[in-house]
C-alpha cells in the first residue's frame, strides 16, 4: 500500500509543489492549509509522515506538535519541519518535539525533499 | 569603520551621532558619563574629608555622595540596558526579514525546480508557473519598499508626490485585483461609492498600497465566508474611506499597539500570519502625512473596521 503524507503548509503554491513531487514519488498525499485542519486531518488519515510548516493561521506548527504528543495514536508519526525560520531557538524548540528533520525551505530542491521523505519513511 | 585621531576618538557626541543613537543609548557617552561621576564623587570625598574635622559630618556627606553615586549608576545600567534590547530587537527583526524574503525566494525555487525536473512542459503549465514566479517576485519588491519607508521615516527623508485621482477608481482596481484571493476564502466585497469620484490630492502610489494593506487584513483575518464592506463617503472637506471585515477583531489587550512599528514582531506566533508587521504603521504615517486621520473600532469576535480620511480635492 502507498504511504500517505500528510503536508501542512499554508502558501498554496508551495503546497501544491510538493504534492506533486511526493505524489510523483509514489505516495498518497493529503494537503492542508492550517494548523487546525492540518491537525484534523491527521486525526482523521493517520498519515505515515507530516511534513509540518511552523508558521501557520489558526494553530502554530509548534502547537500542532503539541497536540500530536498529546494524542497516543499520534504520536509516533514521524514529523519533518519545513520551514523558512532558522533561529537556534526555533530549532531547539522543535527538535524537543521528537521530529525527524528541520528542513529550511530555501536550501532546499523538491528532489532533495522527496529523498529526505523517504529515508524516514524507510527508517 | 572609520580610523580617526585620538583627539577624534574623544569626541563623544560625534561618535554618537554617527552611530545614529541618542546620547543616553549610546556606550561611548554612558562611559565618558560614569566616568565623570565618579570622578566627581572622588574629588568631592577628598575636599570634604580634608575642610570637615567632625567624622559624622565625613560620613553623612559621604553618604549622600554614595548615594548619588548608585542612583546615577543605576540610570547608566538602565541606559545599557536600553541598548542590549535594542541589539535584540534588531537580531529578531533580522529573523523576521529573512524569513519574509525567504518565502517568496522559496516559492520561485521550487517553481522553477518543478518546470526543470518535467520531460515536458505546456504552455499552460508554464503561463501559471511564471504567474506564481511573478507573484513572489511582487511580494519581495512591496516587502522591500516598506522597509526603506520606513528608514526613511526614521531618517525625516520621507516625502509624497501629490496628484489628483479618485479614491473610487483605485478602490475598484485594488478590489478586481483582490477578488479571487477573497473568493478562495469565500469572501466577496460589498462597495458602497458615493455620487462623486471622491477625487484627493494625495500620493496616488502611496494611498494604493494603504488601501492594499487595509484590504489585504480584512481578507486575512477575516472567519472562512462571510463579507467585506468598503464604504467611502464625499463630506464637505474630506473624503472618508472605511471597510469593515467580520473576522476575528483585535484583542483588548493589542488595541493600542496596533499602529506601531515592528507590532507583529513581538506577536509573530500569536498572529501566525506572513507580513513584516510595519504595514498599519506606514498606513497611518502615509495618511496623517497627507493631511487625513486614520482610526479603527474592533469588538473581539465580531471583526473590525478601519477607516481614512484624505482631504477632498476638485478633479
Amino acid at each position: 500500500m502507498a504511504k500517505k503524507v500528510l503536508i501542512i503548509e499554508d502558501d498554496t503554491a508551495l503546497a501544491e509543489n510538493l504534492s506533486n513531487t511526493i505524489k510523483a514519488g509514489g505516495m498518497e498525499v493529503f494537503v492542508c492549509h492550517d494548523g487546525e485542519a492540518g491537525f484534523r486531518q491527521a486525526e482523521d488519515k493517520k498519515p505515515d509522515l507530516i511534513l509540518l510548516d511552523l508558521v501557520l493561521p489558526k494553530k502554530h506548527g509548534f502547537k500542532v506538535m503539541e497536540d500530536l504528543q498529546k494524542n497516543p495514536e499520534l504520536k509516533s508519526i514521524p514529523v519533518i519541519v519545513l520551514t523558512n525560520l532558522e533561529s537556534p531557538h526555533d530549532i531547539e524548540k522543535a527538535s524537543s518535539f521528537g521530529i525527524k528533520a528541520y528542513l529550511v525551505k530555501a536550501n532546499y530542491t523538491l528532489a532533495e525533499i522527496l529523498k529526505k521523505i523517504k529515508e524516514v519513511l524507510e527508517g | 569603520m572609520k580610523k580617526r585621531g585620538f583627539f577624534q576618538a574623544l569626541n563623544v557626541v560625534d561618535r554618537c551621532r554617527e552611530l545614529h543613537v541618542s546620547l543616553l543609548q549610546c556606550p561611548h557617552f554612558l562611559f565618558v558619563l560614569m566616568g565623570a561621576v565618579i570622578s566627581i564623587a572622588i574629588i568631592t570625598t577628598h575636599v570634604v574629608a580634608s575642610y570637615y574635622a567632625e567624622p559624622e559630618t565625613v560620613v553623612s556627606i559621604i553618604f549622600i555622595v554614595t548615594v548619588f553615586l548608585l542612583v546615577v549608576g543605576n540610570a547608566v545600567v538602565h541606559a545599557f540596558e536600553k541598548v542590549a534590547e535594542a541589539s535584540q530587537l534588531k537580531s529578531e527583526f533580522v529573523a523576521i526579514i529573512s524569513h519574509e524574503l525567504r518565502n517568496p525566494l522559496s516559492s520561485i525555487k521550487w517553481q522553477l525546480d518543478a518546470i526543470f525536473e518535467k520531460a515536458e512542459v505546456s504552455a499552460d503549465e508554464y503561463k501559471n508557473s511564471l504567474k506564481i514566479v511573478n507573484h513572489s517576485n511582487e511580494k519581495m519588491i512591496s516587502l522591500i519598499n516598506d522597509l526603506l519607508d520606513v528608514n526613511r521615516i526614521e531618517d525625516r527623508k520621507f516625502q509624497l508626490t501629490l496628484e489628483i485621482f479618485s479614491l473610487v477608481d483605485i478602490t475598484n482596481e485594488l478590489t478586481k485585483l483582490y477578488e479571487p484571493i477573497a473568493a478562495a476564502s469565500n469572501l466577496k466585497f460589498m462597495i458602497l461609492t458615493p455620487k462623486s469620484q471622491a477625487w484627493v490630492k494625495a500620493d496616488k502610489t502611496r494611498i494604493k498600497s494603504v488601501v492594499s494593506r487595509f484590504i489585504d487584513n480584512a481578507i486575512r483575518y477575516s472567519t472562512s465566508s462571510g463579507e467585506i464592506t468598503i464604504t467611502m463617503e464625499d463630506a464637505d472637506s474630506y473624503v472618508r474611506w472605511t471597510i469593515t471585515d467580520q473576522g476575528a477583531g483585535i484583542p483588548v489587550e493589542e488595541v493600542k499597539s496596533i499602529f506601531s512599528k515592528f507590532f507583529r514582531a513581538s506577536n509573530i506566533l500569536r498572529y501566525q500570519t506572513e507580513g513584516l508587521g510595519v504595514g498599519l504603521y506606514l498606513s497611518k504615517f502615509i495618511i496623517e502625512a497627507s493631511g487625513g486621520t486614520v482610526g479603527f473600532r474592533t469588538l473581539e469576535g465580531h471583526g473590525s473596521t478601519f477607516y481614512f480620511t484624505l482631504p477632498k480635492s476638485k478633479a
